[in-house]
């Protein structure tokens, strides 16, 4: 008795789903169908259905998250990790420093130039800047220490306003400023006729080089100690605005639009 | 055998380990701030008994044999250092601040005569229209310092680029934290509300003829502002009545490590140096205090 009642409750049941799944829009009547003639294949169609357009989706993504947290997939998130931070950043520094004076509406983005130098080497940097842009740098720091004792700075180094750093600008490293150790808040900004040297000199369309060269006396000294002893760190500061400066339209201009 | 025994201190006294402490060490000071006190270990001493000097942290750090350049307190209470700078009382504190490199200090940094790191010109805009004093005059990134000379005066307070050349030994740190005569040169808002453990130095003539140089190590965290309110309050009053102070690195910089003199008669014998605050934190500098044999 019990196995004749077995397949008929089933067979009740079965009915039932497919009574509700005829309510589907569109695939309901097709999937009623297939329940009461063909059920097996049925219901393999659905559940590799389901796999495909429901977990799939959203296992793919997690499971990748877990790869990447785990390092198992190398560090190809840091690129993006630390774009996002920088963003941030960028973001805090424009909200703390420019939102008062309401320049913020046409800076294109801002960034802190954090140079570390052992006094002998020069430093290159490299900007996505068109020509004629509005840029300007600002010296925020500058520190020269030795970490050895018998490599002592020499007081034509420790005078106030003494020259450490050129900062050059373009292909040739046009000097655009000297930095010295008396660090203060003028902002120096790239001129019309500045930009005139550096698009002259041949500079790479929509690149703009930034050199740190240490001054000849600092890389007499740091020479003369142990490579490593002396450390100079400058942290400048560069907002690339949206607008251009004034300039008249010429051959040079014409050179790299 | 009264004579005996002064014949023993003279031949005690004359072996160099008869040595009375020099530093005097409140370890359970009270601090009192809003809301309830912050504790606190004060060394005091006479400043024409001490010997004063500047260690840039390479230094420390070679005397530990660590391969860094920047060491804490806390390591260099580890491996012995003190006993290696000197075998008398000694006080070493946690220094200035630095850069981004643990190892290289921020500032001024002389040490021996020698200048191992050029000072801060960089100044802060004053804001006129602020409601604190000191903020609305333009001042020093890095305001303060302590200096000694080549004959062991020495001098805490504000930066000046015209006479820190004059120091055998310098520091150059901020903020000052009580200015001329006495008074509170900080904001109670703004930088001067954070609160962190600190350390802190001051010099005073309130006690005795000579001047007191007294640093101060927080255990618990204070803001500056308190820090240098109590310091002006007059000893009487259950401050510490100084008339100049500066700031130094604080937060996990903060420690001091102290070993005293040599017990009378024993080398063997000798306490092992004992240690305050934090001190956790590589430093790329220290002040070390001898005292004067």
């Amino acid at each position: 008795m019990a196995t004749q009642r077995s397949p008929s409750t089933s067979e009740t049941f079965w009915a039932a789903v497919a009574a509700a799944v005829e309510k589907i829009p569109v695939i309901g009547p097709a999937i009623r169908v297939g329940l009461l003639t063909d059920r097996k294949r049925t219901l393999r169609v659905l559940a590799v259905a389901a796999f495909v357009l429901v977990i799939y989706p959203i296992c793919l993504p997690l499971i990748a998250a877990i790869l990447i947290n785990r390092g198992v997939l190398f560090s190809l998130h840091e690129p993006y990790a630390a774009t996002i931070r920088t963003a941030i950043r960028v973001k805090e520094a424009t909200d703390t420093e420019l939102d008062n004076s309401g320049l913020y509406k046409r800076l294109d983005y801002y960034q802190v130039i954090d140079i570390k130098s052992n006094g002998e080497d020069a430093q290159q940097l490299i900007y996505p800047v068109e020509a004629w842009q509005r840029v300007t740098f600002q010296v925020q720091e500058v520190h020269l220490s030795s970490s050895n004792g018998a490599c002592e700075l020499p007081m034509s180094l420790q005078a106030k306003g003494t020259d450490l750093v050129e900062l050059g600008l373009g292909d040739q490293s046009i000097q655009f400023i000297k930095i010295s150790n008396e660090s203060n808040t003028d902002e120096h900004l790239l001129t019309a006729s500045v930009w005139k040297q550096i698009i002259d000199s041949g500079a790479e369309q929509g690149k703009l080089r930034v050199s740190f060269k240490p001054v000849p006396e600092l890389k007499t000294i740091a020479t003369a100690c142990h490579r490593g002893d002396l450390e100079l760190t400058v942290k400048v500061t560069v907002k690339v605005f949206k607008d251009l400066v004034p300039h008249a339209a010429g051959p040079s201009a014409a050179q790299l639009s | 055998m009264t004579r005996r025994a002064l014949l023993w201190l003279a031949a005690c006294c004359l072996s160099g380990l008869c040595i009375a402490e020099e530093i005097d060490i409140d370890r359970s000071a009270k601090i009192p701030v809003s809301g309830g006190t912050v504790a606190a270990t004060i060394f005091k001493m006479d400043a024409t008994r001490v010997r004063v000097a500047v260690w840039p942290g390479f230094r420390v750090a070679a005397l530990a044999g660590i391969m860094s350049k920047a060491i804490s307190v806390q390591e260099a209470v580890n491996k012995l250092v003190l006993l290696k700078i000197s075998a008398n009382e000694i006080l070493l504190v946690n220094g200035g601040f630095s850069t981004s490199e643990p190892d290289h200090p921020s500032g001024l940094l002389v040490s021996g005569g020698k200048v191992l790191s050029i000072p801060s010109y960089a100044k802060v805009l004053g804001n006129p229209a602020s409601s604190c004093p000191v903020l609305q005059t333009e001042r020093y990134r890095l305001s303060g310092l302590l200096c000694v000379r080549r004959d062991g005066t020495l001098t805490v307070g504000a930066f000046d680029e015209n006479t820190w050349n004059a120091c055998y030994e310098a520091l150059q740190v901020e903020p000052v934290l009580v200015g001329p005569k006495g008074s509170v040169a900080v904001c109670p808002s703004g930088e001067g509300e954070d609160k962190y453990y600190r350390t802190a130095v001051c010099t005073s003539k309130e006690v005795g003829p000579n001047m007191q140089l007294k640093v101060v190590v927080t255990n618990d965290p204070i803001s500056l502002f308190e820090l240098a309110t109590w310091m002006t309050k007059r000893v009487s009053a259950g401050g510490l009545g100084c008339e100049d102070a500066i700031n130094f690195s604080g937060d996990t910089s903060t420690g001091a490590a102290y070993q005293p003199p040599p017990i009378t008669g024993s080398l063997l014998h000798r306490p092992i140096s004992d240690s305050f605050g934090a001190g956790t934190y590589p430093l790329a500098s220290f002040l070390v205090i001898e005292g004067r044999k």
